[in-house]
């Protein structure tokens, strides 16, 4: 939290009552706020309360229509991108690559083309204001991937590589044409002595990193008359790994290291010799050689220390290159990591000496070294790491009962107060893994923002900007993959967040799905937590949600939204719907429900409903026994409709006999068998007849004998009249059958 | 397929239908209509494709379909089709079928009939009782015909304020799809996989006839009628095939066509050259299938003659064509699959395509991924 470089902005919620006392919860990419019935003081009168639950959503800009054209279009893009890889190596990916690049950039034009023409035509000034600022985010992002695009991702040579620079420089600052115009104009273009101011006002939005890589490109043409030779080491600036550093120059600009021109300027220029070369970009020639020898000497693995001192001397851009380095040195030792640190206290800076502290902090945690680390993050003064160690302490506790590095913990001291759970470890308290969370999760986004000059926009827009362009980076194979330790990389993580971000949105969900396809680790939990939240308000759009689940296997998903379809229906009395879904979802226990339904149906009304989904069930009917009894007692009806009594009556007499039916039925399958009994035809044979009568004893024999005499004596009766009935007809059947086997057999 | 343009409209698109030319005239395909689906609010759109004639000089249009008007719709657009030149009915999935007048002269659009609760849930009391959403629309001036998941079957008079006939639990599963197959008859599509054939001649609420797929109910979501051969019908259903039915003969499709990898939502002949189908479907594809027979097998012979072939195979073949079409290419029970020839029309796969109209040269579709597709030029 204190990680956060200024404080956080204050936002009112127009409509809340800020007297009252709020609660709230938050959401993916909201949060719900609502008053509660508590009062801040104790006033005995009751303010009439507000009824409403606020929805507050984080950002904004996915709610703008413009920009869900941006959405929807780079998400063509971005699904096209993750397809290419692969089979394309080498020249040709690179120019794929270049492609993609180009086209995220001309849908980020267009938007901002259509933003600003909005603008233009506002009639409100305030939402003017809006729309003119939304334009400027959109160039920003359009301005840094145009460099980015250029530095990293089409890499070209010095030669046309200074002039995509400038042509950069042309389409983004508008206010230098003229002086562009001349620049160009030139013999050569680099020459002119309008060419640095170029640069420099082309630098001004842009962050010291920026300014030097630019700077350093720019450069690379002067390299030429220095002395000839190999170069060994390249001295890689701010953000860019030092591969691509050696990538720059492998054109072949052969140089030995800096040592003579950086000396021999120096010496000229402490002779008052040269003209000081004011560079418009803020540094001259002798700093320019200085810095370039002295990142020289921090490329090496030992004499970095040496270029401390250069860098002492470089007026301008001599500690934030000092700054930049210092941070890269590899801390082997706890006795160089003091010597970094001691450099960094000395020139006060507490930047550096915080991210030292916090990376011997995170070593000593992965090294199991509590204490070690907890002093490291106190030394820091790192709040959310102190938090994290902690918590790591609370944790052992837990499981071992005991403290460990209890005199450190004792001895805490003032330094205590750093954090709410330092402090509460040095009271020993419980624990609370909830705040935990919270807590990771901002010094993540905070250790993003501190380690990548690049992503400063992440406060400006939403997630869209970062995700996919370290997504275009990262195919490039430009990131060093940061594993956070939650195990997922940058890459992830920003498009998880963007993705989450369409979910809560009312109709951009379903470009999300996409977006978690292409996380490996973490996307799919993710898109299985979101899709079941998605309102099914119709059939096609359950189907639309039910097909992106079966494409990916998510059988739970798939079960239970069939299953919310079924239910739906049931309530909406379409009990063919129902039926139809619960089979969709193989769902036994729903389809004996809903089949009992129709059987209830059936005794209340005599006459099936929904017959064209019973009469071609199929193997469906396999289902549940109970849906295999409705289907074949249907095909029994059919049967006897079509005089095919035969069939009927074996098919009848297995369903009682192979226990499919339901006890409660048997008395109306005994009673269905009565007309088949009376025919003129014996249609039951002998062996027939004796399973039914079986059958129906055994009904009679475990009738429910707990009834209370008297009150329903009559259907008692009625019961026993169609029992007596049956056993009637069944005697005479049998005799009937018997005789006409005897005769036939005789005859 | 070069010349088709893409418009990002930043809604989701349901619906998309060509305003009919008046018959006889010789105008092209110049206005559509769109309706948007799950948007918090959600619009019937009029859009032009400009004027026809306005072709410059490298033999491109210039610009895309622009915005004419539109108005708010209450629920998704579930279906949509042109009653006559002006009036478009609007099914919504809150149950309610609208009928919206176009004012050419200030391009506006405006109510002029609705019916609310053409279709509606009669469960026990529970709270989603009530609507139920609409699913399809058919059109034969002055009759509207509407199915629902309800199940129910509605005929409309556009002057009437009230249903003209009703069938109440005409299908136990939810209707997906209707057209007309000579004017008193209509067909039906359920989520069981049949066709169903109502006679409003008749009373009662029993189908003249159920056609059906084998077994498997698989669900069918578009149904579409052969423009001169009433009796050949179209489906498409959730595996994405492609059935062909005769209703006049057999309960079983003609020919069962695997196509899409999704739903297919749906098909349509070409009104004019029925040779010609097209399907879109879940998976984001638009296809065109081309069954106009042996144009490959007379070029083929005609290209053995010499260079002059060309031009008059073509001539020839399209004579064919004509006398081809009076027998049906769809029907013929040749198990020779690859006489259909089979073209992808969008360059890049998306998300799914949920509609498509065609009217002369001229295709449009609307994309879950907010954008809608135009061509001028199909058979280019």
């Amino acid at each position: 939290m204190e990680e956060l470089d200024g404080e956080p902005t204050v936002t009112l919620i127009p409509g809340v009552n800020s007297k009252k006392q709020m609660c709230f919860d938050w959401g993916p990419g909201e949060m719900l706020v609502c008053e509660t019935s508590f009062n801040k003081k104790e006033k005995s009168e009751t303010e009439p309360g507000c009824p409403f639950i606020y929805i507050i959503r984080k950002d904004i800009d996915v709610y703008s229509q413009i920009l869900r054209k941006l959405f929807n279009e780079s998400h063509g893009i971005f699904v096209g991108l993750q397809r290419i890889e692969e089979e394309l190596t080498g020249k040709s990916r690179k120019a794929q690559l270049v492609r993609v690049s180009k086209n995220y950039r001309s849908v980020i034009r267009a938007c901002m083309e259509e933003m600003h023409q909005v603008a233009i035509a506002a009639k409100d000034p305030a939402s003017g204001r809006q729309f003119s600022s939304q334009v400027s985010i959109l160039s920003a992002m359009e301005l840094i991937w145009n460099l980015c695009e250029i530095l990293f991702i089409e890499v070209a040579p010095a030669g046309p590589l200074l002039l995509h620079l400038l042509d950069w420089v042309r389409l983004h600052v508008c206010e230098v044409d003229s002086l562009l115009a001349d620049v160009l104009g030139s013999e050569n273009p680099s020459k002119h002595e309008s060419f640095w101011k170029l640069v420099s006002i082309s630098c001004r939005p842009g962050l010291p990193a920026f300014y030097l890589m630019v700077f350093k490109a720019l450069w690379l043409p002067y390299k030429g008359w220095s002395k000839g030779g190999s170069r060994d080491q390249s001295g890689g600036y701010g953000t860019k790994p030092g591969k691509d550093g050696g990538d720059l120059d492998k054109d072949g600009i052969a140089l030995s290291n800096w040592w003579f021109v950086a000396h021999l300027t120096d010496l000229l220029d402490h002779c008052k010799l040269l003209q000081s070369h004011n560079l418009y970009f803020g540094s001259n020639m002798r700093e320019f050689l200085l810095l370039e020898y002295a990142s020289g000497l921090f490329a090496h693995h030992s004499l970095w220390q040496l270029g401390v001192d250069y860098f002492d001397y470089c007026p301008e851009l001599g500690r934030v290159s000092l700054e930049l380095h210092i941070e890269r040195i590899p801390l082997s030792t706890e006795q160089k990591a003091l010597k970094v640190l001691r450099i960094c206290e000395q020139r006060q800076m507490t930047e550096q000496v915080r991210s030292i502290c916090k990376i011997l902090a995170m070593k000593a945690v992965r090294n199991n070294r509590l204490g070690s680390a907890l002093s490291w993050s106190i030394r820091a003064k790192d709040a959310a790491f102190a938090t994290l160690v902690s918590d790591r302490f609370l944790k052992d506790y837990c499981e071992r009962g005991s403290f460990s590095d209890l005199d450190l913990i004792d001895n805490l001291g003032p330094a205590m107060m750093l954090s709410d759970r330092l402090t509460f470890l040095g009271e020993s308290l419980g624990s609370q893994p909830q705040t935990f969370g919270i807590v990771r999760s901002r010094s993540l986004a905070a250790t993003l923002r501190v380690d990548h000059p690049v992503y400063p926009l992440i406060a400006l827009s939403n997630w869209w900007f970062v995700a996919h362009l370290t997504d275009l980076l990262d195919h490039c194979k430009l990131l060093q993959s940061h594993n956070l330790y939650f195990g997922s990389n940058m890459r992830e993580f920003l498009l998880l967040e963007y993705a989450s971000g369409l979910f809560a949105h009312h109709s951009l969900w379903q470009l999300g799905v996409d977006y978690f396809d292409y996380c490996p680790e973490l996307g799919r939990v993710s898109l299985e937590l979101h899709i079941e939240r998605i309102p099914l308000s119709t059939e096609q759009k359950a189907l639309k949600v039910l097909r992106i689940c079966e494409q990916r296997q998510m059988t739970e998903q798939v079960r239970s939204i069939c299953k919310i379809l079924a239910m739906k229906a049931v309530r909406n009395n379409r009990l063919g719907s129902a039926l139809s879904w619960s089979i969709r979802a193989k769902d036994a226990a729903f389809a004996t429900l809903v089949s009992d339904r129709f059987l209830k149906d059936y005794c209340e009304r005599g006459s099936f409903s929904d017959l064209d989904l019973i009469d071609n069930l199929g193997p469906a009917m396999m289902l549940s026994d109970r849906l295999t009894f409705l289907g074949k007692y249907r095909e029994f009806h059919r049967f006897y409709g079509e005089k095919r009594l035969t069939d009927a009556a074996s098919l009848l007499l297995s369903l009682m006999t192979s226990q499919i039916a339901p006890r409660s039925f048997w008395v109306i399958l005994l009673i269905d068998a009565l007309p088949l009994l009376e025919e003129k035809e014996v249609v039951f044979s002998a062996e027939q007849t004796y399973e039914l009568m079986r059958c129906l004893e055994d009904f009679a024999s475990r009738r429910p004998l707990w009834r209370e005499p008297g009150v329903q004596r009559l259907q008692e009766d009625v019961e026993n009249t169609k029992l007596e009935m049956l056993r009637l007809a069944l005697a005479r059947n049998l005799g009937r059958a018997i005789i006409k086997e005897g005769s036939l057999e005789g005859s | 397929m070069e010349d088709i343009y893409a418009k990002f409209v930043s809604q989701k698109i349901s619906k998309t239908r060509w305003r009919p030319v008046p018959p006889g005239s010789l105008q092209t395909a110049d206005t559509f209509a769109a309706g948007s689906w799950d948007n918090e609010e959600n619009y019937v759109s009029l859009w032009s494709i400009g004027d026809f004639g306005n072709l410059d000089s490298d033999g491109g249009f210039e610009g895309d379909h622009q915005l004419l008007c539109d108005i708010r719709h209450h629920g998704d657009v579930m279906d949509l089709q042109f009653f006559d030149q002006e009036r478009i009915v609007a099914a919504s999935s809150t149950g309610c079928v609208t009928v919206f007048l176009h004012h050419p002269n200030n391009q506006t659009l405006s109510v002029s009939q609705q019916w609310t609760a053409a279709h509606y849930h009669t469960g026990p009391g529970s709270p989603s009782c009530g609507s139920a959403p609409c699913t399809g629309i058919v059109c034969s001036n002055p009759e509207i015909v509407t199915v629902g998941e309800d199940g129910r079957i509605n005929l409309f008079r556009v002057d009437h304020k009230e249903a003209v006939r009703t069938i109440d639990n005409a299908d136990s599963s939810t209707l997906h799809a209707v057209t007309f197959l000579r004017t008193p008859e209509i067909l039906t599509v359920n989520s069981i996989g049949q066709l169903k054939i109502w006679d409003f001649r008749k009373q009662g609420n029993e189908p003249s006839q159920i056609l059906s797929l084998t077994g498997d109910r698989v669900p069918l979501h578009c149904v579409d009628r052969h423009p001169n051969q009433q009796h050949v019908v179209a489906t498409g259903g959730q595996d994405g095939m492609l059935s062909i039915w005769d209703v006049r003969q057999g309960t079983m499709p003609v020919s069962l066509l695997k196509a899409h990898e999704a739903e297919m939502w749906e098909v349509h002949f070409h009104p004019s050259n029925p040779d010609h189908l097209f399907t879109c479907s879940e998976d984001g594809s638009l296809w065109h299938w081309d069954a106009s027979t042996d144009v490959p097998e007379k070029s083929s012979l005609f290209n053995q003659g010499g260079r002059n072939s060309t031009f008059l195979s073509h001539s020839i073949s399209s004579q064919t064509n004509v006398h081809q079409s009076l027998i049906s290419s769809w029907l013929s029970t040749d198990p020779a699959k690859d006489r259909i020839e089979i073209t992808s029309l969008l360059p890049s796969r998306t998300l799914s395509v949920n509609s498509l109209d065609i009217l002369g040269p001229c295709l449009v579709c609307g994309t879950d991924s907010e954008a809608i597709y135009v061509t001028r030029q199909l058979f280019s």
